[in-house]
């Protein structure tokens, strides 16, 4: 007992009393003076609660299954109103714009300004209508097996036929209809009181529980696919640089041809290669994109151990009897970990941009999976009026990235006292 | 020196082949062939067509027979579109893809070094806190968030840039979007580089005893410290250069920017052999060359190396 | 050595701010510098040498260090009160400093001729060619062979003594009145140690240049310097002529100094002496005299207050408690 109280209250020469401060300790107490990362890391944390609790939070009905898709609530913009409401404003919107248009025609011949973009357009009239004018030719679409990109996707055809009876007033009918039909269920279905803060997607799934679910997976797979490759790292290059001589040259000659490759091509043509079925498997894109994460890692850990090796403590060690394996994973890594966790606080937001990278290509997770990768490619092709299924996940996605940078600097900052960016 | 140079252009060799061989022998083992899409033929002429692409030659004579054509300089006609030389093809979309790329990587440069000095020397004031900040931003923010918000701001919003397409069609302006939207993860990388770089420079013994040898802040900035603190930024060109060829996949892709990049995923997914070889030898050959430059330029920079 | 003071430290105090509180690094340092005198400064690390010759051309960094009292007065001015385009023509000029490690002292990135060059330039406006052909010349005064193809390498391609060699021919080309040498051998082999040792004393009895020199070692202070002053924490202990102060220590950490260099004249099977304890850390110090804890004729009032300082007259000062009472 005695023992302990001198720990903690030690007096110095001068009778001073101070409290001795452990490695950790005192990087935690320079990283909660810097105020972006703390909040940065509070910010994480939420992020990935959220993502923890996410089934838990959908069986219990606060938020809604990313996967029920609503057609009457497709495309709703964001509102604090119900979807009952929301949808019906957007009806009335409608009906109302069709009869200003058909006003207009009355005194005008032609047909409107419906122009097929074969370029862009600087400000078509289609942008002024409620449904989507198809996006600039080949935009942001998903590459589908054998159609030629660039090809014009129409989504909404447009009835061309002039002189059979005024397409907008058969819309408009429509529309009236429509919208009688939903005041009524309004009351019956309680599904319409839904509220959607985010909007909803074309399929009419809820933007809030997509971008949770997106974040899940992609966070997911940056923790494991950081995790992965840091143990490889790890592995390689303690091996490295503590046996050095020839295992070294070699492992390191390994790094640097892989360094050298453009991974990126690669990874590209691989989950590009690999079949639709296959490309759902997270494994596979764990792998590709691991293959090259660990580089930096192991360069890292190889340069820290050698810097160590020949230090005092590991000549201590060594002349009690410890054997390689001992001294590399008590003594040489224990000092090392600084380093370690910095690197791989930055590299999980790399792993994440790899993987939306390549969801955004359409060769990432596959639906009804969603990634950020793949809502923002989503929201890319209705950006001009549906606004919101861009902005929500790109947001979403860049706060996250964003703090886990400044964490990452935080950290680097808190664990190196030397470090450059202090002053 | 030129020591060093023979030996950096000698290593470039095995690179090359080992990316060739690779990419090679990858495509060919993805299951499915170049001819699954196509719809169904006869055995007669699918005997005919493996026979004129020469895919019923055991692999290896195959691979072989290409390796001669490659140094040949004949990438071979593309499986997909009939008509049309795998050279035919990237001579068309290469010095569009290029002009993006070079752009954009002068850009990221001068924009980089010039924010990275600029809050280094306002250390801790405003103008670091938000030169952070952006930059932070730019290495978070994917380009594929990035080039459509652009897209949605300033062409479609404000309508002051084009949406997309090429000088051709829409004069100088059209690449201002989607150089920008390249350039900015390594703008922002390359503006915390330079930054942290000359902090460290100007912390160093030697620009102490410039200023105890009475020379005014200017001078010890410019003549002495920008030199040393700026090598780190050449070495990052090579990877920077890296990522750009392959971020101008995407950003072509959203900008309809007729390069190389736009159908190379696509022709992966055709299972257009020789164009994605051919593409994969070009982006290679480029990144292999621009690093070599690199290295020449620290070279030349770095007088240690120099004299050695 | 004249009796005219060029150099006057008063009460200078440097404090650097940080996390953990207030380092005192300099705490009231006083001592004059004459015309042509070689004045030592000796003490371990962390006493406070380096801080103090910074101090005196102002060119502490100021986060997180700042000056916080005293004066430096040179030629009728404080330079600490000195606008910086003022004092920027004093340093390389009339006060120059040379610095520990030459290997990382010069700039690797630019010839020695520029980097030589420029202190003509700049203080004495003279042409480039004209500068480069002054510099060759320091240069040879230096012990550099071949000095005019060797102006136009880089540092790299200079051994450490030959760089320290450099330096000095950089320092003293302006022919300043006082050169500041901090620990100037402390990185090189004993054998270029004394090497560039006389190579200072030579030139600097030449040119007639006051020296302030710091260092660790006894050794190097006893061939070199007129007078000395030794550190301790932050503060001068003692200060006496070189003689004075080898033949007869007055302060217990002199003392200590003194006895722990090794002897050749004892026998080798004694044990070497050396002061127990550590030098203390100095951040948040007590007011009491910082020694006490390792001397060996401490009393009470060592613990409680710092001690004053006794004058013995020409020059000898003692900042103990055991004298302030003989007296």
């Amino acid at each position: 007992m005695a023992a302990r109280e001198k720990q903690t209250s030690q007096v110095n020469e001068f009778n001073q009393a101070f409290k001795p401060v452990s490695l950790w300790a005192d990087a935690w107490k320079r990283l909660r003076k810097n105020r972006f990362a703390l909040v940065s890391l509070w910010v994480v944390a939420f992020y990935i609660l959220i993502s923890l609790a996410a089934p838990l939070l959908t069986s219990l009905g606060i938020i809604y299954d990313y996967k029920g898709q609503i057609m009457a609530h497709a495309n709703l913009p964001p509102s604090m109103l119900s979807a009952g409401e929301v949808t019906i404003i957007k009806i009335e919107a409608r009906i109302a714009l069709l009869e200003k248009q058909l006003e207009e025609n009355g005194t005008k011949e032609s047909a409107g300004g419906y122009s097929a973009s074969t370029g862009f357009d600087f400000g078509s009239p289609a942008a002024s209508s409620e449904e989507v004018a198809p996006p600039p030719e080949g935009a942001g679409e998903v590459l589908e097996e054998g159609v030629e990109a660039g090809e014009p996707q129409v989504s909404d055809a447009r009835d061309f036929t002039m002189g059979f009876g005024d397409p907008i007033q058969t819309e408009i009918d429509q529309k009236k209809e429509d919208l009688a039909k939903m005041m009524k269920e309004i009351n019956i279905n309680p599904i319409h009181r839904r509220v959607y803060l985010l909007g909803t997607d074309d399929l009419g799934r809820d933007m809030v529980a997509r971008i949770i679910a997106g974040g899940r997976i992609s966070i997911m797979i940056g923790l494991v696919g950081t995790l992965t490759a840091v143990f490889i790292g790890i592995i390689v290059g303690a091996i490295a640089g503590y046996m050095g001589g020839y295992i070294d040259n070699l492992l390191m000659r390994f790094v640097d041809i892989m360094y050298g490759l453009p991974y990126m091509l690669i990874v590209i043509i691989i989950m590009a290669m690999i079949g639709e079925k296959a490309r759902g498997s997270f494994v596979i894109l764990f792998v590709a994109i691991a293959l090259v994460s660990w580089l930096t890692i192991a360069r890292v850990v190889r340069g820290q151990i050698i810097s160590l090796k020949n230090s005092e403590f590991v000549e201590a060690a060594r002349s009690m009897g410890a054997s390689t394996p001992r001294i590399i994973f008590r003594h040489l890594l224990p000092n090392t970990l600084g380093v370690i966790i910095v690197f791989s606080t930055l590299l999980m937001p790399g792993f994440i941009m790899n993987e939306s990278f390549l969801s955004f290509l359409g060769l990432g997770v596959s639906a009804p999976d969603a990634s950020w990768g793949t809502l923002v490619n989503e929201g890319v092709r209705g950006m001009e009026v549906r606004t919101w299924q861009l902005l929500g996940p790109a947001i979403s996605m860049t706060i996250f990235l964003f703090c886990m940078n400044f964490l990452g600097d935080g950290l680097r900052d808190a664990l190196d006292p030397q470090s450059k960016n202090r002053t | 020196m030129a020591r060093y140079f023979i030996r950096r252009v000698l290593s470039l060799i095995p690179t090359l082949f080992i990316i060739v061989t690779l990419s090679f022998f990858l495509i060919r083992v993805a299951p499915g062939g170049p001819f699954s899409r196509e719809r169904t033929v006869s055995a007669a002429i699918m005997e005919n067509l493996l026979k004129r692409y020469h895919m019923d030659e055991p692999l290896i004579k195959q691979y072989v027979r290409y390796l001669g054509d490659v140094l040949k300089w004949d990438l071979g006609p593309s499986f997909r579109y009939k008509d049309q030389s795998v050279n035919e093809l990237i001579d068309a979309g290469l010095p569009v893809s290029m002009a993006l790329g070079i752009t954009a990587l002068a850009l990221a440069v001068f924009l980089g070094v010039l924010v990275g000095i600029i809050s280094a020397l306002k250390q801790n004031k405003w103008q670091d806190y938000v030169a952070v900040s952006v930059a932070v931003v730019g290495i978070s923010v994917p380009l594929f968030v990035i080039g459509p918000i652009l897209q949605l701001f300033f062409a479609m919003k404000l309508k002051i840039l084009p949406v997309g397409q090429w000088i051709s069609t829409n004069g100088l302006q059209a690449i201002i979007l989607p150089a920008i939207t390249l350039s900015f993860p390594y703008f922002a990388y390359i503006a915390r580089l330079s930054r942290a770089s000359i902090l460290e420079v100007l912390r160093s013994d030697y620009v102490r005893t410039a200023r105890a040898k009475g020379l005014k802040e200017s001078v010890v900035v410019v003549k002495h410290v920008l030199k040393g603190a700026l090598l780190p930024v050449v070495t990052y060109l090579g990877p920077a250069f890296s990522g750009i060829v392959v971020g101008s996949i995407v950003v072509e892709s959203i900008f309809i920017v007729p390069g190389i990049g736009k159908p190379f995923v696509q022709s992966a997914i055709n299972r257009d052999y020789t164009l994605i070889m051919g593409d994969v030898i070009v982006y290679s050959l480029i990144l292999v060359v621009a690093n070599l430059l690199v290295d020449i330029i620290y070279g030349f920079l770095d007088p240690r190396i120099s004299y050695k | 050595m004249t009796d005219e003071v060029i150099l006057r430290v008063k009460d200078l105090k440097t404090y650097f701010h940080v996390d953990e509180g207030i380092v005192k690094a300099v705490d009231g340092v006083n001592f004059d510098l004459r015309k042509g005198e070689t004045l030592g400064i000796v003490g371990e690390s962390g006493s406070g040498k380096s801080v103090t010759n910074l101090s005196i051309i102002n060119m502490i960094p100021s986060p997180p260090g700042r000056i916080a009292g005293g004066e430096v007065l040179f030629d009728g001015a404080d330079l600490l009160k000195m606008p910086l385009n003022d004092l920027r023509k004093i340093r390389g000029n009339r006060i120059s400093m040379i610095f520990q490690d030459p290997m990382t002292s010069l700039n690797p990135f630019l010839r020695i001729s520029t980097q030589m060059i420029e202190t003509f330039v700049l203080h004495q406006g003279l042409s480039k060619k004209e500068a480069k052909e002054k510099a060759i010349e320091m240069l040879k005064l230096a012990g550099i062979p071949g000095p005019e193809k060797r102006i136009d390498q880089y540092p790299h391609q200079f051994s450490g003594g030959m760089r320290q060699r450099v330096m000095i021919a950089m320092s003293l080309s302006c022919n300043p009145e006082i050169l500041i040498a901090d620990e100037p051998t402390s990185a090189l082999d004993v054998t270029i140690q004394a090497q560039i040792l006389d190579l200072i004393k030579d030139l600097t009895a030449r040119l007639g240049t006051a020296v302030i020199l710091i260092t660790h070692s006894l050794g190097v202070v006893a061939g070199m310097c007129d007078t000395l002053c030794v550190m301790y924490a932050g503060r001068i202990v003692e200060r006496a002529a070189t003689a004075d102060i080898f033949a007869e220590p007055k302060h217990p950490y002199t003392q200590g100094l003194i006895k722990s260099v090794p002897r050749m004249d004892k026998r080798s099977s004694d044990r070497l002496f050396s002061i127990r304890g550590q030098p203390p850390n100095v951040i948040n110090l007590p007011d009491c005299c910082p020694f006490y804890p390792r001397c060996d004729k401490a009393k009470d009032i060592c613990k409680r207050k710092y001690p004053t300082t006794t004058e013995f007259g020409q020059g000898r000062a003692v900042a103990c408690w055991l004298y302030t009472e003989a007296k």
